[in-house]
């Protein structure tokens, strides 16, 4: 895994060059950008690492580009800042997901503690996508058939009754079983359930 | 149409009950009386047909009685001529008789015979009427039976008889004389010499019967002495009449004639006097009572045959005939249902002509009323252009009574003149009854009244026409424009006033916002080096902590913060340029006028936040020089901060005095309000820039209003007021110059 990154887009060169020594004197590594373009021309998803950014810049807000991040499907955590702090922007940033929302002048500690959680989170996220990755791969490998039988074992329906409703014999649908156990490459009806339920609710967040 | 016509029936039958009550009762007399009228016709024409009818059945009886005495008279000449009891010639006569009158049964002769002649005559008769003969008595009424006759001085035995029935031979023989009432009669002949009818009885065949006798005498010239004419009547000549045979079938009364013949001597309903009863009166009910009877009654002139003749006819009940009688009803019931119907029509117009009337008087006073009460005034004229009509505003106008002035030419009365007229102006009167056109007056006419007053009046003048489209005259309105005029000025300039008001009043938004805006950039400019500031002080001290520090970068990180607080002094001295650049626009300013431009600002604000106002500002307050809008915004500010720090009070305790005073040569202005004060902590930074107790203030508005006050050589002086609240003062110098001073020694203040 790739060192985290601390993203920082501000237009204002002063406070971009305080907040770039701050975060340095923490240890973390920073990379700033006076302009979001910059940033998101040459942003790649698979690293590590979170934003830090000014919600009022000349010609572009921080939630535009909060929004074109969202669409993008870039799950890079958001840490905001901004000269006064609004009511009805904050709520704004924070349902679109932002990990935190500082108001200038910049509290040290505070912006500490929300770039560990910023980091944390974006840690979290990239060993989830693998897993998901993974599984996907792992449900891939079945057949349609199998998919079929899948999905009735897992709503708890006994081979009998699956045998009826997709007009084969019971032993068809146990052969049926057995291959789909071992291309999860699971043991129990336990993990095939929790295999199917994790990939049910990827299908849906996507 | 039928619809039209159907409804239009029902209108008409379109009444009250009682009417319909009084209807009934009229046809129920109406038809009563002519079906009275028509039975009464009826009955007098049945009156007619019976009198007829019974005139000609007397005529009849009485002719059948007579021939009865001629057939007699006949017989009588005959057996003078034939003596003893040789009877074939008048055998002859008596068949023909017979045969011609059937109410004849039988024609007798029979002869007196003495006692001592009597078994010689039996002997006689035995040998010439038939072998058996004997003189026998008979009880006509009483015994009915045959005996040989008792001994008498003479008899009147039966022997001839015509026609010679066979079942009545028995007969012969009889002595009539035998029987008292038969012998009355036979004595009244002897006596009277004439014929002489017996008493009537019942007769063997049925029916009712008498017997007309004859004497013959035997001397031409009878004795008058009774007795010796008695022995001198040798010969009695007799017809039985039957009473049942002197009508023949055709010529029988109709029933409901009762017809009977009785003998004089008898009363009518003595049943030994009846000769002939035909048709008994039968009682109807009720019948006898209400409806007339008819009654015929003669006597047959006659000697010997005494007798009354009566018919009677009582009216029944089939007088009434069920048809006639159903179309009198219909007719009469035809005729009251038109009769009331056009009473209804003409009720239903008359009602509905009261109504009109009614509505047109209504209509008509409320015209006059409405003429009356209306403020135009009003003159009708008539066609020829006199007065005719003046409702009171007119009175008031021409300041005339409409006694005075009523039928005069309307010329004479209105003195009308035609002010900044160009063109030759036509009497807008004489055009409008020439042209039948309505006209206006000319603009700016002038009405001059009776007191000589000048009123410019504004009108028109329309042609009336009657409903058939006749020219009857015209209608003169007009109005005074003086108090329309005043009031149209008065509303201008109100609208106008208004108008500045709210011009300025946006002009001051505009400001306030300006400023607001302003007060934003400021803050986020200032904002921006103190978080750089922050940061690379906190950096610095990182840096300075950890062990592998690197002293060029704190030095440069340390010279960038000095930069940014240099950054920060930059944009606070333009802010301080900012505000006293505007305070150029210096002139006289009454403060007095500056505090209400500024209640009429905050007037909202004060009533939603329910805050009291009170006011003391002292009169005749002598100018100052100042920008008066920054002098608004000033005082603005201070309400407005009063109001906030008043937030969260008991409305009743938020109030906000308002006063100005000249303290020596200075006007003085104080807000004070009723809050919570200024703590200690506050109010040494009470005009620091970005300083402020409230949520979301920028914490400008008293160093901007600090440095205005300043510009104008005063101090903003802010202390706390005892039990509570605070006080915002500031005074300005009272300028020495008058109303005339030029911009250019304002400026020297500026």
């Amino acid at each position: 895994m790739l060192e985290p990154v601390v993203f920082l887009i501000d237009d204002d060169f002063a406070v971009r060059d305080a907040l770039s020594l701050l975060i340095k004197s923490i240890g973390l590594h920073v990379i700033s950008f006076e302009h979001p373009q910059y940033f998101l021309d040459s942003y790649d998803p698979s690293q590590v690492g979170c934003l830090v950014l000014d919600i009022r810049m000349p010609g572009i807000s921080g939630l535009t580009i909060q929004e074109i991040l969202n669409e993008k499907g870039y799950s890079i955590p958001i840490i905001f800042i901004t000269g006064h702090g609004d009511v009805t922007q904050c709520t704004r940033a924070f349902k679109a997901g932002a990990v935190d929302f500082l108001t200038k002048p910049i509290d040290e500690q505070a912006l500490l503690d929300s770039l560990q959680a910023a980091i944390k989170s974006s840690i979290q996220l990239h060993r989830q996508s693998e897993i998901n990755a993974e599984l996907q791969q792992k449900l891939n490998r079945l057949t349609d058939r199998e998919n079929d039988v899948l999905h009735l074992v897992v709503e708890g329906i006994p081979n009998k009754v699956i045998a009826d409703k997709l007009k084969v014999s019971t032993r068809t649908v146990e052969s049926h079983r057995a291959k789909i156990f071992e291309k999860l490459e699971v043991n129990s009806l336990a993990e095939c359930v929790k295999i199917q339920l994790t990939s049910q609710q990827l299908t849906q967040s996507n | 149409m039928g619809f039209m016509r159907l409804n239009s029936l029902r209108h008409a039958f379109l009444m009250p009950r009682i009417h319909w009550l009084l209807m009934l009762l009229f046809w129920g007399f109406f038809c009563a009386t002519v079906l009275f009228a028509q039975i009464a016709t009826e009955i007098k024409k049945q009156e007619q047909i019976f009198d007829q009818t019974s005139a000609n059945l007397h005529q009849l009886i009485r002719q059948r009685l007579a021939q009865n005495e001629a057939v007699l008279g006949g017989l009588d000449a005959l057996f003078n001529t034939f003596d003893g009891l040789k009877f074939d010639g008048v055998r002859g006569y008596s068949k023909d008789m017979l045969s011609r009158y059937p109410h004849i049964y039988t024609i007798g002769l029979q002869p007196l015979v003495e006692f001592h002649n009597l078994t010689k005559f039996e002997n006689e008769a035995r040998k010439t009427i038939h072998a058996h003969y004997q003189i026998r008595d008979f009880g006509l009424d009483a015994e009915r039976t045959w005996k040989k006759a008792s001994n008498r001085p003479f008899y009147y035995p039966v022997t001839f008889m015509e026609p010679p029935v066979e079942s009545a031979s028995h007969v012969m023989g009889l002595d009539v004389y035998a029987d008292p009432k038969i012998k009355a009669a036979i004595d009244e002949s002897i006596q009277t010499k004439r014929f002489a009818a017996s008493a009537p009885f019942n007769l063997v065949e049925g029916g009712r019967g008498y017997i007309l006798f004859k004497a013959l005498f035997n001397t031409a010239s009878p004795s008058p002495n009774l007795n010796v004419r008695q022995s001198q009547a040798t010969r009695l000549v007799s017809l039985l009449i039957s009473a049942e045979k002197l009508l023949s079938r055709e010529e029988l009364p109709p029933s409901d004639i009762a017809m009977s013949l009785y003998h004089r001597q008898y009363s009518a309903n003595d049943k030994n006097g009846q000769i002939y009863l035909l048709n008994k009166p039968t009682a109807l009910p009720f019948a006898n009572f209400l409806l007339p009877a008819f009654t015929f009654k003669r006597q047959i002139q006659s000697d010997s045959q005494p007798f009354v003749f009566e018919t009677n006819r009582q009216i029944g009940w089939k007088i009434f005939s069920a048809s006639k009688t159903f179309w009198i009803a219909l007719i009469t019931l035809f005729i009251t249902l038109l009769f009331s119907a056009t009473i209804n029509l003409r009720r239903i117009a008359r009602e509905e002509t009261r109504v009109a009337n009614e509505l047109l008087f209504q209509a008509k006073d409320r015209a006059l009323v409405t003429l009356q009460s209306i403020n135009d005034a009003v003159v009708t004229l008539t066609n020829e252009g006199n007065i005719g009509y003046v409702n009171p505003a007119a009175e008031l106008a021409l300041q005339q009574n409409f006694d005075e002035i009523e039928g005069k030419k309307i010329s004479d009365v209105l003195d009308l003149h035609f002010e900044l007229s160009t063109a030759q102006i036509v009497d807008p009167f004489t055009k409008c009854i020439q042209s039948k056109l309505a006209t206006d007056l000319p603009e700016n006419t002038v009405l001059l009244d009776s007191s000589g007053q000048k009123k410019l009046i504004e009108g028109s003048i329309s042609p009336l026409f009657s409903s058939d489209k006749k020219f009857i005259g015209a209608v003169f309105v007009f109005r005074d424009m003086g108090p329309v005029r005043r009031k149209a000025m008065e509303a201008i300039e109100a609208s106008e006033k208004r108008l500045r008001q709210h011009q300025s009043e946006l002009a001051h938004v505009a400001r306030i916002n300006t400023m607001g805006e302003m007060a934003a950039g400021i803050a986020h400019e200032i904002n921006q080096p103190l978080a750089a500031i922050l940061s690379y002080n906190q950096a610095c001290i990182r840096m300075l902590q950890s062990d592998e520090s690197n002293m060029s970068d704190i030095i440069q990180a340390m010279k960038s913060a000095a930069a940014q607080s240099k950054r920060a002094g930059e944009i606070i001295k333009r802010l301080r340029e900012f505000v006293s650049k505007n305070a150029s626009r210096s002139s006289l300013v009454d403060l007095n006028q500056v505090i209400h431009n500024v209640l009429a600002l905050s007037e909202y604000q004060l009533r939603d936040a329910q805050v009291t106002l009170q006011t003391s500002l002292e009169s005749s307050l002598p100018s100052v020089v100042a920008d008066a809008i920054q002098m608004e915004q000033v005082i603005l500010n201070l309400i407005r901060n009063a109001i906030d720090v008043m937030k969260d009070n008991e409305p009743k305790n938020r109030s906000i005095h308002l006063s100005t005073k000249t303290v020596s040569d200075r006007v003085k202005v104080i807000v004070q309000d009723t809050g919570t004060g200024i703590s200690n902590e506050v109010i040494d930074h009470l005009f620091t820039p970005f300083f402020s107790t409230k949520k979301d203030g920028m914490g400008l508005g008293l160093t901007i209003s600090y440095s205005i006050v300043e510009a104008y050589g005063g101090t903003l002086i802010a202390k706390n007021l005892q039990p509570s609240g605070a006080q915002f003062s500031f005074s300005l110098a009272v300028s020495s110059v008058g109303a005339a001073t030029n911009l250019a020694e304002v400026e020297k203040y500026a």
